[in-house]
């Protein structure tokens, strides 16, 4: 027979596998808030626009952005309109 | 005491899914089929409940068809009725919400006759060989969703045309990706719950 309780558990751990393949534990709140900025933004995302949508220093979101470029969850390249900005796109 | 802890799991199962079955039920109601246009009635394009079906015939098996049945009537014809969405006599909605309910167990099956097997299901002799759907992987899930998804369509699209309800292809589209995107949905939105609920992982 069947235990209910343990086939809930199966689910659940089916639930933190996607969890797992999109990587969501692996980011802290800071790196979700500029993770989530970039998702939502409808056109292109610059580094600028993170920075003042999360409401983290410049330094911050660099760090974080290196991080998630690491991660493969994002690419980030240089604009042709503005050689010192850079645009960032996510990955996934 | 066997009898007893059969019933015991029979209840928990089928309160799970009719609740299960209700709550998405009445979200897709209120948020997906008011923001569909008539054409929403040939089939909804995001159907959400349809993951109901999908997780409990694969977590609980068998026992959760009573309730699967139950739910999608007393939906239908208690809470739909209200708002427009039950359109069919009595005796077709009968008819539907049994081959609602046993699309995904078909579905299974016909899995099952390919090499991927499920270990819920019943009346099956496994071997050395037999193919495990892993019920921890949700890509196997999503496998399972998009033949169930198939297997709707065509057994609601027969039904309607042999009972001379709608002979419209495009129920058929309609079902068939709207049962698989609402399932997603559901599915992936419950895992972001989880992760918001339980960020300390």
């Amino acid at each position: 027979m069947p235990d209910f309780k343990k086939q809930l558990v199966i689910f659940v751990q089916m639930l933190r596998n996607i969890e797992d393949e999109f990587k969501l534990h692996a980011l802290t709140p800071n790196e979700q808030a500029v993770f989530y900025t970039i998702l939502k933004s409808d056109d292109i995302c610059n580094i600028s626009k993170i920075v003042d949508e999360s409401g983290l220093s410049r330094s911050t979101v660099y760090k974080i952005l290196k991080k998630l470029e690491d991660n493969n969850l994002i690419e980030a390249f240089q604009s042709e309109s503005d050689k010192r900005e850079s645009i960032v796109t996510l990955k996934v | 005491m066997k009898n007893f802890i059969d019933l015991k799991y029979f209840l928990e199962v089928s309160v799970t899914t009719f609740v299960s079955f209700g709550l998405l039920y009445i979200i897709w109601l209120f948020f997906i089929i008011s923001s569909e246009t008539a054409s929403g009635f040939n089939g909804s394009i995001m159907y959400i409940p349809h993951a109901a079906r999908v997780l409990t015939i694969c977590y609980f098996g068998i026992t959760a068809i009573p309730a699967l049945f139950v739910a999608q009537v007393f939906c239908t014809y208690i809470v739909g009725d209200v708002y427009g969405v039950n359109t069919l006599p009595f005796i077709d909605l009968l008819g539907t919400a049994f081959l609602s309910s046993i699309c995904v167990l078909i579905a299974v099956y016909a899995m099952a006759g390919l090499g991927f097997k499920i270990r819920t299901l019943p009346f099956y002799e496994f071997t050395k060989d037999s193919i495990y759907l892993d019920l921890r992987n949700h890509k196997h899930i999503i496998m399972v969703t998009i033949f169930s998804a198939a297997v709707h369509a065509l057994s609601i699209y027969i039904y309607n045309y042999v009972r001379g309800i709608s002979t419209n292809p495009e129920m058929f589209v309609r079902f068939f990706t709207g049962d698989i995107l609402g399932t997603l949905i559901t599915i992936f939105s419950l895992s972001f719950m989880l992760y918001v609920f339980f960020r300390e992982r």
